[in-house]
């Protein structure tokens, strides 16, 4: 008769794989009893300092001082759970109850907390900070947010990069624009909104970024042109409808859409009759240009292009087979 | 009987260190990729204050997205489906419903529901499709970007095929009708596209289960186990295999697998390839193998990732009939891919995909239920001959189902710890019960259905795809008279 495996083999691994469970039971329950518990103690200090927060985004001027006395009054627990508030708040918030709000954190102590922590050794507490002096905005912050920007994570760099949109200073708005080129290692997508956010003070610099020998930089300008309608950017784009990468016309098409340039619709003829996705973003360019400008384009493609580049047109079946 | 006696003492020496070796090996890659995965949870979670995700949803550069919903006879839920959709958090997203020849209200109560007119636009034609199309309807008002396919019955995939046709956005996202979103899906899927546009062609969002959740308005608002014992251990299923394996597949840069009730792909990849194969029954499955093929054979640096975010809620199985039909499909999808792909396994220009991941799910996902099979059954054979110390073999038996319970465990700590969407303490008990239950004759009754439907794989039996009831959770119906689906002849019960 076999016993299969040798028996004490099989004792002492029961013994331990027993061991193991009990002890990985006992770190599931305490794990969430911790958690349970903080959690509670966080809804706790939530209801009694939320309103205090809100308060103070909504005071008149004369309020300001006593309700930051207050926060300055409370214990170091209180005042970390008042930043932690105001922080999240201040993601959704602009303008003077914005103000209101960076005030309150500092009275909470945590904008020198940020800042302090701005060379900690660990990425991920850099990160946090970068996010944090975009949000806070305290005296110091660009040329912190400046360092940030070439830390050695790729992490940090990409969050400094991010909250830089906060700041329309030339020396920010260079560093932003720096980030759109192809080997920044920041995507794209990050460094054009920050550019965006930047806001139309940043418009002679776009302009400028439209002609750079980058691509990733030409690609960035290209597609903020537009929602900015940074004038005087017509010609330029216009050129890049025919620029050698694809991804810089992809965007100078979609910019197209917002900001309709005449000089630029026969390059978008010849593109929408190539096909493809450039094609297809060609031809909503075009249907979103006067229809004086853009009839005998709308014509040509009814009858040549391929019927992705004609639906992009908005051009019926019928006219397909006409 | 003592030639059976003989026979089997021989079998066992020869095959039980063998045997023993396969159930670790198994059991600890799992647990490796459970590991692999709280790695990653715990990066991610460390990240959560600076990921950016705000920012991505107020930004009018964030890509666009074409969210692509088959739905056949979806009456009960279609209104809510549509419109939970629209009010996804995201700038920049159209949705295409593609009502797959309904037989029931679907298609009216879109129309009177948005007010639909008909949309003449030519058609690109860049995918072949099966179903004819019945014609093409688009909401009036700019600010509800909906466009509504009528067709012919012609199967989930041939749908999907006819809406990626159609869409207009850079990324493509496929959903079910039924499936519960969470507010921030596409956000949360779409991220690693906007931090890696040029790299990241395919993302597969993680799928739980919502039997016995409140649901108001196509929102989750109260996340609860189900009732029934069998849903619940499909929960630490879930758990164990999609949310963590995938993570840890996919941490790896081998992810062969997204589900299809939410996994989204650049429009331009997924055109190049061809869209779905609407003869797949592993069609997901396939979709992605065939993408990770088309990376490796184009030398592309390209990723297909995995996002450890909740996104989507599916009603799983709870009666034991709707789950078997769902393994024995699944594993004959899971065959018919390997098979068809088979030139890749062990072959190194497949990278990881080819070395790793595809041995491992032969092995441990195709085999599995068959060494399982043979060896209760010779095990059972040798007590009744006396051929196995029957102390000895419940010993064994007691080991082996510790250590799949550590490997369950693991997965439950590493949830715990990291999204806890199961708060209410008695869920806690919940879920630890049917980690006990699960190797109580569930994992040898699945084990079962797998080999049933990996020999009608093999013997080419016509594929059923049978009716999925819906009992999982209330939620107000948009029809008068609210049927289940039924999708006899039509589209597949459930997409997992």
């Amino acid at each position: 008769m076999t016993t299969l495996l040798p028996p004490t083999l099989l004792q002492w691994l029961l013994v331990t794989a027993l061991l193991v469970a009990t002890v990985m039971l006992v770190a599931l329950v305490t794990q969430r009893a911790v958690r349970h518990r903080r959690e509670r103690r966080r809804a706790e200090l939530d209801e009694r300092l939320r309103p205090l927060v809100l308060e103070a985004s909504i005071a008149e001027d004369d309020e300001v001082d006593a309700l930051l006395a207050r926060v300055r009054a409370l214990d170091g627990e209180e005042r970390e759970h008042v930043g932690r508030t105001v922080s999240s708040m201040l993601r959704g918030i602009t303008g003077e109850a914005a103000d209101r709000l960076r005030a309150l954190a500092d009275a909470s102590g945590l904008a020198p907390r940020v800042i302090a922590a701005a060379r900690h050794r660990d990425p991920v507490v850099r990160a946090d900070v970068a996010e944090a002096l975009g949000l806070l905005a305290p005296e110091g912050a660009l040329a912190l947010l400046l360092e940030l920007a070439d830390d050695a994570s790729a992490d940090v760099r990409t969050v400094a990069i991010r909250a830089l949109g906060a700041f329309d200073e030339p020396a920010s708005v260079d560093r932003v624009v720096a980030a759109l080129a192809v080997d920044s290692g920041i995507p794209t997508s990050v460094a054009a909104s920050a550019l965006l956010q930047q806001g139309s003070a940043v418009g002679d610099r776009v302009r400028r970024a439209l002609e750079d020998d980058d691509p990733g930089v030409r690609r960035g300008a290209a597609r903020v042109a537009g929602l900015l309608q940074a004038s005087g950017s017509g010609d330029a784009l216009a050129r890049l409808v025919a620029d050698e990468h694809e991804s810089v016309r992809l965007a100078a098409m979609r910019s197209l859409e917002r900001m309709p340039v005449r000089d630029a619709v026969p390059a978008l003829r010849a593109a929408a009759l190539d096909g493809g996705t450039i094609g297809e973003a060609a031809a909503r360019a075009l249907i979103a240009m006067p229809g004086r400008w853009t009839a005998d384009a709308l014509a040509q493609i009814g009858a040549e292009a391929e019927p992705g580049v004609r639906r992009a047109a908005g051009l019926p079946r019928a006219a397909a087979s006409a | 009987m003592s030639w059976l006696h003989d026979t089997l003492e021989a079998i066992f020496a020869v095959i039980a260190w063998p045997a023993a070796m396969y159930f670790v090996l198994a059991n600890t890659s799992m647990l490796v990729l459970v590991l692999l995965a709280a790695r990653h949870f715990a990066r991610y979670l460390r990240r959560s204050e600076h990921r950016g995700e705000d920012a991505m949803a107020a930004s009018p550069l964030s890509l666009g997205v074409s969210v692509i919903m088959p739905a056949y006879n979806e009456a009960a839920v279609i209104l809510t489906s549509v419109r939970s959709v629209l009010d996804l958090r995201y700038p920049d997203h159209e949705l295409i419903v593609v009502n797959d020849g309904s037989t029931d209200d679907t298609l009216r109560l879109l129309r009177e529901g948005f007010g639909l007119v008909p949309d003449e636009r030519d058609l690109p034609g860049r995918i072949p499709a099966r179903g004819a199309l019945r014609g093409v309807w688009r909401s009036p008002d700019p600010a509800v970007p909906l466009l509504v396919v009528d067709k012919e019955n012609s199967g989930r995939s041939d749908s999907i095929n006819l809406g990626l046709d159609l869409a207009s956005k850079e990324l493509v996202v496929m959903v079910d009708a039924d499936s519960i979103l969470e507010p921030d899906a596409l956000l949360s899927v779409s991220k690693p596209f906007a931090d890696d546009p040029e790299r990241v062609v395919a993302t597969g969002g993680v799928v739980r289960i919502v039997n016995n959740s409140r649901v108001q308005a196509g929102r989750i608002v109260d996340i609860r186990m189900p009732k029934e014992l069998v849903t619940r251990i499909q929960v630490v299923e879930y758990l164990r295999a999609f949310l963590l394996g995938r993570t840890a597949w996919s941490d790896l840069n081998a992810l062969i697998l997204i589900s299809g009730a939410f996994g989204m792909f650049r429009r331009d990849v997924l055109v190049e390839v061809g869209g779905l194969d609407a003869d797949s029954i592993g069609e997901d499955f396939e979709l992605v193998m065939r993408i990770q093929r088309w990376i490796r054979h184009g030398h592309r640096e390209c990723r297909v990732e995995f996002v450890a975010e909740p996104v989507s809620w599916t009603e799983a199985p709870s009666t034991l009939k709707v789950l078997a039909r769902q393994r024995r499909r699944w594993h004959r999808g899971l065959w018919e891919v390997l098979w068809k792909y088979r030139g890749m396994l062990l072959n190194p220009r497949y990278g990881r995909v080819g070395m790793l991941a595809l041995p491992y799910y032969w092995l441990f996902e195709l085999f599995a239920p068959l060494i399982e099979l043979v060896g209760i059954v010779l095990v059972v054979l040798g007590l009744l001959v006396g051929a196995v110390h029957p102390g000895m073999a419940l010993l064994l038996l007691i080991v082996a189902y510790v250590y799949g319970t550590i490997v369950t465990l693991a997965a439950v700590l590493v949830e715990e710890a990291s999204f806890h969407r199961y708060e209410r303490w008695r869920d806690m008990g919940a879920t630890l019960w049917a980690i006990v239950a699960e190797s109580l004759g569930y994992r040898q009754l699945t084990a079962i259905w797998r080999i049933q439907g990996w020999w009608a794989g093999l013997t080419n039996r016509a594929q059923v795809w049978g009716e999925m009831t819906r009992t999982g959770f209330a939620e107000a119906s948009d029809a008068p008279a609210a049927s289940a689906a039924s999708a006899a002849g039509g589209q597949p019960d459930r997409r997992d």
